[in-house]
């Protein structure tokens, strides 16, 4: 037999991690197809860490920006529903395990370790998608991610 | 999420792409590695080809191909007598939003011979606990009900293309 339908799964009893969440905003997927925007807040310190890891690690933006900011976002979104920057990246049978686990935490092992990013916020300079920029405003974030 | 195509177009283009060889999107014979790799990042090489090309000026949310769920997988993927693509995503996997384009235009280059459809692992993890989905982007080629072909990660247009071409030709 198949497991859990849907929107049911994971969400379960992770909202008291974090800061808590506004009364009339629900943060997790039970929305059809629906994106929930992760706090400004967090969105905030994804965007000062990515710039400083970029720059720790020698490693660039995609020449897409609006990559860098959806991945951003997706990391922000995970640190306001679970506590940690879980990878937007993935698929994860149980999030919450996942993001106290850690592997998958930004950076993630593989980064620190082989300086691999398959969500393509941190690329290598011989990377054909990276450009040359190791900085991101809240604007570039707000601008390119408009239209979700 | 069907946006109208928005204003924020990604002029961020920082280096200029005149130096490369662009194949055209027919041309099947490229000599991609048949290797499936977890992540994309592994096909710097075939990579070059297109790079330039996929990273387009586009709206980030105008997501044309039409969406499939666990309630109409049967029907749409399983059940349909033209082949099938499928793209698994992430609601906020940033390469996913660039193989969304590069689907977009496959699902109007194939018009007729193969049906196009995203899925979102994060509102749909049954099928995608099915088909043991890990790192996104994946898109899967189903003929007849059988997965086919199944590529993990952010490629080249012309990557997509050649499955799709084995698929048909099988
Ligand atoms: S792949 Fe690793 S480094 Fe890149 S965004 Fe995901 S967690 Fe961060």
């Amino acid at each position: 037999m198949r497991t859990l339908q849907a929107s049911t799964s994971y969400s379960i009893g992770i909202s008291s991690v974090g800061p808590p969440a506004p009364p009339t905003r629900h943060r997790h997927g039970i929305v059809a197809q629906g994106v929930v925007e992760p706090t400004e807040k967090s969105v905030e310190i994804m965007r000062k860490f990515s710039e400083q890891y970029a720059r720790k690690s020698s490693t660039y933006f995609c020449v897409d920006k609006g990559v860098t900011s959806v991945v951003i976002k997706g990391l922000a979104e995970h640190k306001d529903t679970l506590g940690a920057p879980l990878c937007p990246c993935r698929h994860y049978d149980d999030k919450a395990a996942e993001a106290q686990q850690g592997f998958w935490n930004c950076p993630c092992v593989p980064m620190r370790e082989r300086k691999e990013c398959h969500c393509m916020l941190f690329l290598t300079p011989d990377n054909d998608f990276a450009g040359q920029e190791q900085t991101i405003s809240m604007e570039e974030i707000k601008e390119t991610t408009a239209n979700m | 999420m069907a946006a109208s195509c928005c204003s924020t177009a990604l002029f961020s283009f920082s280096r200029p792409n005149t130096s490369y060889g662009v194949v055209s999107s027919s041309s099947v014979s490229l000599s991609l590695p048949q290797q499936t790799h977890q992540f994309g990042l592994s096909f710097r090489a075939q990579r070059r080809l297109e790079a330039r090309k996929s990273v387009r000026v586009s709206c980030i949310g105008d997501n044309k191909t039409a969406a499939v769920t666990g309630k109409s997988w049967d029907k749409l993927v399983l059940d349909s007598e033209t082949p099938v693509l499928v793209e698994f995503y992430a609601s906020w996997c940033g390469p996913c939003r660039m193989v969304h384009r590069v689907i977009d235009e496959i699902a109007t280059d194939y018009s007729g011979r193969l049906k196009c459809f995203v899925l979102n692992a994060d509102n749909d993890p049954r099928i995608a606990e099915d088909y043991d989905i890990k790192a996104v982007p994946v898109v899967m080629l189903f003929k007849n009900g059988v997965k086919l072909e199944s590529i993990v990660g952010t490629m080249p247009k012309e990557f997509y293309v050649a499955a799709i071409e084995r698929v048909l030709a099988s």
